[in-house]
């Protein structure tokens, strides 16, 4: 019999965050894998052709230093030298805006004016997330986190809000369920910049920029940092796969075991206290505590089971909004691309075509529709040019999210891919004229080849919508928002958990927060 | 047509349905005492409520339970679907039984109480006071089960007294002789009779495809011609019905679902049916709040049975202690012409009803020709139910 304290199934990089937490204290944790690697929707599955792979996430900015502190990553080979990458947003003539620096602490490309307009919004959009960022790390108060002393944060952050003068206290409730469209059109007047702004508040998300709480969005990826830095956007030494190293690195040193290929099938639980896990070869692994780390639905859905669960929960569950609307095209070059108008130097910036507010909008209207969009807006990355250990001897790699591409077309996904494919290299040739030429290797992932691939129901990067009504408190559902299930011992700690998205370790550090601290309480 | 259509839509619009037995009842009102039960046109009063109670203590009474809410839950994973609707563990129900049921929300509170049928592991039919078909087809996620409403489809005829059982012997269904109470039997073309009731007394229930009602109601009306056969209204069910200590959803407690107010919602424990719930299922909706509630001694009213001195009845009263504190409400009351006391059924708020029984009084408002008599009297607490017949549970059962 193998009995561990703590099982913890994913080896994504919340479920390694939690095992090193766990690990740490003495906890004997076992990590059970479905496949054969580690690292989840960022591990190195997917292969442009048999030497190549890139993964989906290709940049990282939530991955603030509490989170490397508390695994030890840079003990294990995080390093402190990495790449602020610069966003440059363009249009179809040619017509380009560099924003670099911690989110757009230097822009290029617009005149004096408009640069203070957007210092005056960036400071104010900086303080707003600020608000926020002290709740990310901590559970969030429902019926069962509610002491006065986990209250105290809305507090303070009352008083900190109030203290700023009653503009800012008035501003931030006036802006905090504004669509992020009509806040940039307020503040700001290049198409470029609007368009790029527009972008990153909805990207991942199934809002528009003129759907309302979509600032939300934008809010969310400034209370990130990195090494202090707000809102920066950072490509890590080494590309993606070398950060989830270090968390592997870490996890293993810190005692962890991991089970590869090995898939957690059933939960065993007596008295609604679960016992341990049942693997698909029929293995049975012994815990106390199981944490998963997979998508809530399958949690939900596949460990606990519809029929052990309570029908007002089961209402809810059913109702999260799980379909994924990001696709991934990977792309393998024989030579670096010239571009017509943008430098080499730009190249290992991030290319965004956001050509207006309007531009995105347009492109999020007929995924309402389940249709693909007419002109498909994008981010574009060559990670080896950015990074020169990333160099390898087969070609360039492009690495380009694309926004809009619903999980369920009404043509299919099957006919829709090379259509997809057409309209990006369309406006990719716009950029740099001969890249068509130059493709080796492409690989196009739609949601639903995600849903396949990493095991996650719907494809959706965050496991589940990321909008105002799903987070904090009400992520995943207002009942079990603090990690718990209705099963005593299960925990769980994805995406779909507070506060959930980007490469970030915080729902894995506070789930297992979490379970140290009811253990304690259950010890007393 | 258009607008006609829109309007046949609308239930709001329509006017009240008729049961299968309405044009029986009907031509024998001389009241005009309708009201409106799941839609359907019911009678509070035929031609006079306490003769009607009479029929039901003394001879035999006629009460039409067409409306009641019916769902047929069908198949393979009936029983486990059942197990996790309700509280108790329909496993241990044997065939061609009834059952008296409850089944709550995810926080453990009643949203309704019922009867549940049962004809085979695979075949059961559930009776309830609300609609509760979206509930239902969300709690089936995941069993294999066919899931219907067949409160249209069935007609039910409640027929209740002493005499009950000699009608029924008259109109040649002397099948019925051998039932126990909350027994059921199926006989030919598809008539379902049970020994069930909600007076307390010996009685039968009825159930019957809508097409047999007419020919059904002739044949017991005639045996029933020299055994004092009555139709009746609900009033005087309702006065039967406290006499016995039954409790009505949404009158002498609010389901969950109808509640407007937070603290209006109600555990079984406070509505005096804790004994209903099984904790030794593994699972229920409902109960991981229960062993809560219970652990946690979250509960904060209790039912209690009343009653009163002196004549008056108490309907919605406020129960004092030591005639100055609030400490609980009546919600049915009624004078027991059988006990021959003024009798009650209360929600009281803990540990009033329960740790405190003396110095309880209520205040009671009785207008009399447009000038009230306000008077306290005294309460004691005491055990359902108020009117307890030997003729209820005797089997055979009793012939005239």
């Amino acid at each position: 019999m193998k009995s561990y304290d703590v099982i913890i199934i994913g080896a994504g990089h919340n479920g390694m965050a939690a095992s090193i937490k766990l690990a740490k204290t003495g906890r004997k944790v076992l990590i059970l894998e479905s496949s054969s690697e580690f690292g989840g929707m960022a591990s190195s599955n997917i292969l442009l052709n048999d030497n190549v792979n890139q993964p989906l996430p290709h940049l990282i900015n939530h991955l603030c230093s509490k989170s490397i502190k508390d695994l030890d990553l840079i003990k294990y080979g995080l390093k402190t030298k990495n790449f602020f990458i610069p966003s440059i947003s363009v249009d179809k003539n040619q017509n380009c805006i560099s924003f670099s620096g911690s989110y757009g602490s230097q822009i290029d490309g617009m005149d004096s004016n408009e640069k203070a307009n957007w210092e005056k919004l960036k400071k104010r959009m900086f303080f707003q997330a600020n608000l926020l960022k002290k709740f990310l790390y901590k559970s969030p108060i429902n019926r069962e986190n509610n002491s006065l002393f986990d209250k105290l944060d809305f507090l303070k952050t009352g008083i900190n809000l109030r203290i700023k003068g009653r503009e800012e206290f008035q501003e931030f409730f006036r802006m905090m369920l504004m669509c992020v469209a009509d806040i940039l059109e307020e503040e700001i007047n290049n198409d470029l910049l609007k368009g790029l702004l527009a972008f990153d508040a909805t990207l991942g998300i199934n809002l528009g920029p003129r759907s309302p709480t979509s600032y939300m969005g934008l809010l969310y990826r400034l209370a990130g940092e990195f090494n202090g830095a707000q809102g920066a956007q950072i490509f890590p030494e080494g590309g993606i796969p070398k950060l989830i190293e270090t968390f592997y690195k870490s996890s293993t040193s810190a005692g962890v075991e991991f089970i590869f290929k090995n898939e957690a099938k059933n939960l065993i639980f007596e008295n609604n206290k679960v016992t341990g896990i049942k693997t698909q070869n029929g293995e049975e692994f012994f815990a106390d505590i199981v944490l998963s780390s997979v998508s809530p639905i399958k949690t939900f859905f596949d460990f606990i089971g519809s029929q052990r669960l309570d029908t007002g929960l089961l209402r809810e569950i059913k109702s999260l909004r799980y379909k994924g609307n990001v696709s991934k095209l990977n792309l393998l070059l024989n030579k670096i691309p010239k571009s017509s108008f943008l430098s080499n130097e730009q190249l290992s910036a991030r290319i965004t075509y956001t050509p207006s507010i309007n531009h995105v909008e347009k492109n999020f209207n007929p995924s309402k529709y389940q249709q693909l969009p007419e002109d498909p807006n994008f981010e574009l990355l060559f990670p080896s040019i950015i990074d020169e250990t990333n160099i390898n001897n087969n070609g360039i790699i492009a690495s380009i999210i694309i926004q809009n591409t619903p999980y369920s077309l009404k043509d299919g996904w099957d006919s829709s891919k090379k259509l997809l494919y057409n309209k990006i290299m369309l406006t990719l040739e716009t950029i740099f004229p001969d890249i068509k030429k130059s493709v080796l290797a492409s690989k196009l992932i739609s949601p639903l080849d995600i849903e396949t691939i990493f095991n996650v129901p719907g494809g959706h990067w965050h496991h589940s919508e990321l909008q105002i009504d799903r987070m904090y408190s009400l992520r995943p559902v207002f009942k079990y928002s603090s990690y718990r299930t209705p099963i005593h011992g299960l925990y769980i700690c994805g995406a779909g958990t507070h506060p959930g998205g980007g490469i970030s370790g915080k729902s894995g550090i506070n789930a297992a927060n979490q379970i140290i601290k009811d253990q304690k309480q259950n010890n007393h | 047509m258009k607008k006609e259509l829109i309007k046949s839509k609308s239930n709001f619009n329509n006017p009240l349905k008729k049961t299968p037995f309405y044009e029986k009842f009907s031509s024998q009102m001389t009241q005009g005492y309708w009201y409106d039960w799941s839609g359907y046109k019911a009678a509070s009063i035929i031609q006079d409520q306490e003769l009607e109670y009479f029929a039901i203590r003394s001879t035999t009474s006629l009460f039409d339970i067409s409306p009641l809410i019916k769902y047929r839950i069908k198949g393979k994973d009936t029983e486990k679907f059942l197990n996790k609707l309700t509280v108790r563990n329909v496993i241990l129900q044997k065939n061609n039984t009834v059952q008296y049921t409850l089944w709550c929300n995810d926080d453990g509170h009643v949203l309704d109480d019922g009867t549940l049928f049962k004809f085979s592991k695979f075949d059961y039919r559930l009776c309830c006071q609300e609609r509760h078909l979206p509930w239902l087809l969300d709690t089936a996620i995941g069993f294999d089960i066919e899931l219907f409403e067949e409160t249209d489809l069935v007609a039910g005829l409640s027929i209740q007294g002493p005499t009950s059982a000699s009608v029924l012997n008259n109109a040649g269904f002397s099948i019925i002789n051998t039932l126990k109470p909350f027994d059921f039997v199926t006989i030919e073309k598809n008539i379902l009779i049970s020994r069930t009731g909600f007076t307390g007394d010996l009685g039968y229930e009825i159930f019957l495809p809508n097409q047999l009602a007419n020919n059904f109601w002739d044949k017991i009306w005639e045996a029933g011609k020299y055994l004092g056969i009555k139709a009746i209204g609900f009033n005087a069910l309702n006065i039967a019905r406290v006499e016995t200590g039954f409790i009505v959803a949404n009158s002498d407690f609010i389901t969950a679902e109808h509640a407007i107010r937070n603290n209006r919602t109600r555990n079984p424990d406070e509505i005096g049916l804790s004994w209903m719930v099984d904790m030794s299922k593994p699972f229920f909706n409902g109960k991981d709040a229960i062993v809560k509630i219970r652990k946690n001694k979250l509960s904060k009213y209790v039912f209690a049975a009343l009653e009163i001195d002196g004549k008056e009845p108490a309907d919605g009263a406020i129960i004092y202690h030591d005639k100055k504190h609030e400490v609980g409400i009546i919600t049915a009351a009624t004078w027991s012409p059988t006990a021959k006391k003024s009798i009650a059924l209360a929600s009281m708020k803990l540990p009033y009803g329960q740790k405190i029984k003396s110095n309880l009084w209520v205040e009671i408002y009785a207008l009399r020709e447009l000038e009230y008599y306000k008077m306290m009297k005294k309460v004691s607490i005491v055990k359902t139910p108020f009117v307890k017949l030997k003729r209820r549970t005797l089997t055979p059962p009793l012939k005239n």
